[in-house]
């Protein structure tokens, strides 16, 4: 389906379940769709990113297919996810080649080749490095240089992205958004309010968990290498840590939080009603959750193993998987948090207008 | 030869009656088995199109504001019912009611909160979250936890009745014919509005313009099977529930998007060009109920609901776009009608509207002096282009012919007394309470207080 059938798609759908409005108790997309009486492209964007996913409304709805309307709102929506995830990214001519499974897998690849390479070149040792002195494999100014560099790539598309998809997906009279919008938005996001589940889909109800643990466990590990940094650069002092340290039990906490939630998340996947899908979205997912997956994995072995003699290679794959994480982010599914809580802010924003005005 | 089965409890039928009836019956200790005509994605009939129960509560509750008494009820369905409503059952319905809720929570039925949008009844009615279908899906998943069997695509052949007793049903599943031998039977399935040839019986080649807005399913062969039994009938054949639908909805199983309430807000002219009815008379939803008779009335069972700009944003969006022109002849040539004939008619309206105060909300001042039918309220000059037009025909939500129960919900026979162990609820004996009118909410309430009786008296026959 063509980029303008697809919306031409999407507002035929929506123009029905206007008139039907059965599903307006189960989440925001179906007020934000109540408020309006036309739909512009920027609007069923704002929807898609709106949408979690749920699907209680299309075992729900008495139009699904068969139904010759052929209602289909989760697998409408993460096509149109997917849609605007490639119409609002920077640098947008690369989205084809780095997006799915594929795209990491060949910058994991790349990264392997880089770093062993200036690993070679400034002399580290990728073999025989021990006592988990990483800085013997690459220096510290070699990774600061690269993941500073990929921390820049990641910033500004995510950032671009988010500038143009804002400025799509508000109108002329569109209200300035409140600090408590803002607010209203994180305590949405942060408790992923929207994100109930069905009865009708095994292990839906635990969507909800599992991405917690995913999204906790990276800020976890997020933390962890801020502590890091703080320790090393501040502090002046150099890593391995020990196990019982700030930086290492972050990391942990947060390496097992993520690999649990990848894991449960993939296996809930496994048990999906394909027909409530958009393939591409699916396998995009996927991709994504083996990549966290990968990057928590070989992360804690990193951690078991470093002490031993293979330092040196897990590390540099440890680093490979994390390097084409955040290459491919703008890309990937990465990304999709950004989108949805801009939704979120934007949904709180008219939903306090709406409020107000007593509708 | 042919397979046979046997069980306590047959419930024929799957939609919120019978399956009220079919976990009742589970509830006091029967095998059940239960037969829905329907593929499992159409399963539950009408009732996946439906939104709301009429509930009595004398307090306010969770989900409903005030109260709402049983007299206050009451004195809704005789308001409806022109007369004709057999008050013992309905009291019956009404009081049982209350305990409906918590009822149906238990069955996994979950509730949404009192909204803006839930067409201001939230003091009399409850609504199901997700609508009909979901409340369906909560019905089964229960019914499945019970070990409840559910037979889809299972059609009821034929039944074995001696004397004011049944024996067993014939039952043609997946094509294979089935025999199942029951203690006790259930019949709950539903009217008969998607059987146009029975329609063409009362309403002639008329039937064949109608739109049916439920499910196709509901042919009403049980209901012939157990007239020919000897079940006594209820409600005239011809009468149905019908509201005004876009003409261009399916032919079945539109539901509920098919509705367009653009009515009062224009002029409505049938194939002639000319208005026939008092556009203005009342609100919502006394309005909602009649213009489907009025339309079915009318040459080719067609309308058109004709609009100025002014107005075109002041109700719920339809699901099929306006037909738009920028003059009112130019519109009624789109619409294939006489264009100077359609011309006139809006001429004479507009100069017929008197001066008022528009307030869509109210029975406003805004009406009509010196034009037959007068509109009595928002009468507003169709004047400021461009110009919108909605095909209407009339869609068909329900009938009200069927058989007569008592209250305990066993099948009356016509000679006098009633069956043994057969009992029906649902849309088969909606006409036992209301042979005409509608309330809105209350066919679930009636289909789930009859079911639950119903059920319930067919497992302690069974025992």
């Amino acid at each position: 389906m063509s980029q303008g059938e697809l919306m031409e798609e999407g507002k035929r759908q929506m123009r029905v379940c206007n008139a039907c409005r059965y599903c307006e108790g189960f989440c925001a997309v179906w007020r934000a769709i109540e408020w309006r009486r036309d739909y512009r492209d920027a609007d069923l964007a704002y929807f898609a990113n709106l949408c979690h996913d749920c699907k209680e409304c299309v075992f729900a709805c008495p139009f699904a297919p068969p139904h010759e309307f052929g209602i289909n709102p989760p697998r409408l929506f993460a096509a149109l996810r997917q849609a605007s995830y490639r119409k609002y990214v920077w640098p947008g001519p690369f989205a084809r080649v780095f997006q799915g499974g594929w795209g990491f897998m060949w910058a994991v690849i790349g990264a392997c080749i880089l770093f062993s390479v200036i690993s070679l070149v400034t002399q580290g040792r990728v073999f025989g490095a021990e006592g988990g002195l990483f800085y013997t494999v690459l220096s510290e100014a070699v990774l600061e240089a690269v993941f500073g560099a990929l921390a820049l790539w990641l910033v500004c598309g995510w950032g671009l992205g988010a500038w143009r998809f804002w400025r799509d997906i508000r109108t002329l009279d569109s209200s300035a958004v409140q600090v408590r919008d803002i607010l209203q938005a994180v305590r949405y996001a942060l408790s992923l309010r929207h994100l109930g589940g069905t009865k009708d889909e095994p292990l839906s109800r635990w969507r909800k968990w599992f991405h917690h643990g995913v999204f906790y466990g990276f800020l976890l590990d997020f933390a962890s290498t801020c502590l890091a940094a703080y320790e090393s650069h501040i502090l002046h002092k150099q890593a391995p840590y020990p196990v019982a340290s700030p930086v290492v039990l972050l990391g942990i906490i947060g390496g097992v939080g993520l690999l649990v939630g990848c894991a449960g998340l993939l296996y809930v996947k496994l048990g999906v009603n394909r027909d409530t899908v958009d393939e591409g979205a699916y396998q995009s997912g996927r991709a994504f959750l083996w990549s966290m997956l990968l990057v928590a994995a070989s992360g804690l072995l990193l951690l078991l193993l470093r002490k031993t003699s293979v330092m040196g290679p897990v590390l540099v794959i440890h680093l490979s998987f994390v390097a084409a994480l955040f290459f491919t982010a703008p890309y990937s599914k990465f990304g999709h948090f950004i989108y949805r809580c801009l939704a979120l802010v934007r949904y709180a924003e008219e939903e306090r207008m709406h409020r107000l005005s007593g509708h | 030869m042919t397979a046979s089965v046997a069980c306590d409890v047959l419930v024929v039928g799957g939609g919120n009656a019978a399956m009220a009836a079919a976990l009742s019956a589970c509830d006091h200790c029967a095998s059940v088995i239960v037969i829905e005509r329907a593929p499992k994605f159409y399963r539950g009939g009408n009732s996946r199109h439906t939104r709301d129960f009429r509930i009595m509560h004398e307090k306010p509750t969770e989900h409903m504001l005030a109260t709402y008494s049983p007299d206050e009820f009451l004195d809704d369905l005789r308001r409806v019912a022109g007369g004709e409503m057999d008050e013992g059952l309905a009291r019956l319905v009404v009081e049982r009611s209350e305990a409906l809720p918590a009822w149906l929570s238990q069955q996994g039925v979950r509730w949404q909160e009192p909204l803006a949008g839930t067409l201001h009844l939230a003091r009399t009615n409850m609504f199901m979250l997700g609508g009909g279908r979901a409340m369906m899906n909560a019905y089964y998943r229960t019914a499945e936890k019970k070990r409840i069997a559910i037979w889809y695509d299972a059609m009821l052949e034929d039944i074995d009745i001696a004397g004011n007793v049944f024996g067993s049903a014939q039952v043609r599943k997946n094509g294979e014919v089935v025999r199942i031998r029951a203690c006790a039977v259930v019949f709950a399935a539903g009217g008969y509005e998607a059987n146009i040839s029975w329609l063409r019986q009362h309403w002639g080649d008329a039937a064949d313009n109608f739109i049916i807005r439920g499910t196709a399913y509901n042919q009403g062969n049980t209901i012939d099977l157990l007239l020919s039994a000897g079940a006594e009938p209820v409600g005239h054949p011809q009468a149905f529930h019908a509201v005004a639908v876009d003409g261009r909805a399916p032919k079945f199983d539109g539901g509920i998007v098919t509705r367009l309430d653009s009515v009062p807000f224009g002029i409505v002219v049938n194939q002639r060009g000319e208005r026939f009815y008092d556009e203005g008379e009342d609100f919502w939803p006394k309005r909602y109920a009649i213009w489907g008779g009025l339309i079915a009335r009318q040459p080719g069972q067609v309308a058109y609901s004709i609009i100025d700009s002014k107005v075109v944003d002041k109700f719920m969006p339809s699901v099929f776009p306006p037909i738009v022109a920028s003059s009112v002849a130019d519109l009624a040539i789109r619409l294939g009608l006489d264009a100077s004939r359609v011309q006139q008619t809006v001429d004479t309206y507009n100069a017929a509207v008197q001066p008022g105060t528009f307030r869509p909300g109210d029975l406003d001042d805004c009406r009509t002096v010196g034009v037959e039918p007068c509109k009595s309220h928002w009468a507003q000059r169709i004047d400021t282009p461009p110009f919108y037009a909605y095909p209407l025909r009339a869609g068909i939500t329900f009938t009200y012919r069927g058989v007569r129960i008592g209250p305990d919900a066993r099948v009356q026979l016509a000679g006098g007394g009633a069956m043994e162990n057969a009992f029906a609820a649902g849309e088969m004996v909606a006409g036992n309470v209301l042979r005409r009118g509608y309330l809105a909410g209350f066919g679930l309430t009636m289909g789930a207080v009859v079911g639950r009786i119903a059920g319930e008296g067919a497992a302690r026959v069974a025992r």
